[in-house]
């Protein structure tokens, strides 16, 4: 058995679930309109954040609750490692994108787009089946 | 079909739920915490679970003190489970293979209690439909008489339509109506551009 992740986590529902799948789809919406990189970017991070823990929240029943990256990567491994991996990749650059002067590149912006979207799959895919 | 509960129309009582939890989780939890999941008492739920264990269904393992559970997906009755587990994803994407052969749709969302996963037996399985231009063409009122016996078909739930023009829709939606606020709030959609509808006509 994998070792519990560190961080601070809470127990989350079914319920919950629903909600984060919903935010999810209203971040990557917003992402999707946007014309500008880093609020592409950020707005898909927001959404890719809020994927993973519908994940989590059905297949746990638990999601990450102090706010650290590595944590809620931890977490999500626990489910999926190809999603976790997804979840970092995105994650990696929210710092640039949403604190930064220097803007993040289309090319970044659009690599967060599809992991978000990949994420939302995954949402989806275990959010509708309940 | 118990919309809210799709497994216990096959397996009622606790057994289903639990079940139909073990499906969901994908990491070993405690009996206790099964138990709280799927809304079963804590006895049932080890009495349940032990069942199981000696079918091979369930998997335990020792942490410390706690014994911790979870689906033997290895099972060859885990795949047939699973596959009953996700019935609603299965209605949606029926939903969603009609819908996409309608040539004037311009939106479509399933909602309340069946797109809450909260519905029962006699809950009806509530469509928005957002025609591209008149509701009252022939081949629409067939395509949605066709929909309606599908429905009733796959689930032995009935289809409660409501059908709107793209205008009588861009309407509801300025207007803030309580079903634009419900199908926001809760939707499933069921076309590729009935999220980008929505974001344009408000």
């Amino acid at each position: 058995m994998s070792p519990r992740p560190a961080g601070r986590r809470s127990p989350c529902t079914v319920a919950d679930a629903r909600a984060r799948l919903h935010d999810a789809e209203a971040f990557l919406d917003a992402a999707e309109t946007a014309k500008d990189p880093d609020v592409i970017a950020t707005n898909a991070i927001h959404s890719a954040i809020a994927a993973a823990d519908a994940v989590c929240c059905v297949a746990l029943r638990e999601r990450p609750a102090d706010g650290s990256h590595p944590s809620a990567v931890q977490l999500l491994s626990r489910v999926d490692k190809g999603l976790s991996a997804a979840l970092k990749r995105a994650l990696d650059r929210k710092t640039q994108a949403a604190y930064e002067s220097r803007d993040i590149s289309a090319g970044d912006a659009n690599m967060c787009l599809r992991q978000a979207a990949i994420l939302l799959d995954a949402a989806r895919d275990r959010v509708l089946a309940i | 079909m118990d919309l809210g509960r799709p497994l216990a129309d096959i397996i009622p009582g606790p057994r289903g739920q639990l079940l139909a939890t073990l499906a969901q989780l994908e990491a070993p939890v405690t009996v206790r915490a099964l138990a709280r999941y799927a809304d079963v008492a804590p006895q049932t739920a080890l009495n349940v679970v032990n069942d199981l264990a000696g079918a091979g269904i369930v998997s335990a393992e020792r942490a410390g003190s706690a014994q911790m559970i979870t689906l033997n997906r290895a099972h060859i009755l885990a795949e047939p489970l699973i596959s009953l587990s996700r019935t609603r994803a299965r209605l949606i994407q029926r939903l969603t293979g009609e819908l996409a052969t309608w040539p004037l749709l311009a939106g479509a969302w399933l909602f309340g209690s069946a797109a809450r996963g909260t519905g029962d037996r006699e809950s009806d399985v509530d469509l928005l439909l957002v025609a591209e231009e008149g509701t009252q063409a022939a081949h629409w009122a067939a395509g949605t008489a066709q929909l309606v016996d599908r429905v009733l078909s796959w689930t032995g739930n009935h289809a409660q339509l409501v059908e709107h023009t793209r205008s009588s829709f861009a309407q509801l939606v300025r207007s803030d109506n309580p079903l634009v606020a419900a199908v926001r709030a809760e939707g499933i959609a069921l076309t590729p551009h009935s999220r980008s509808l929505l974001r344009r006509v408000a």
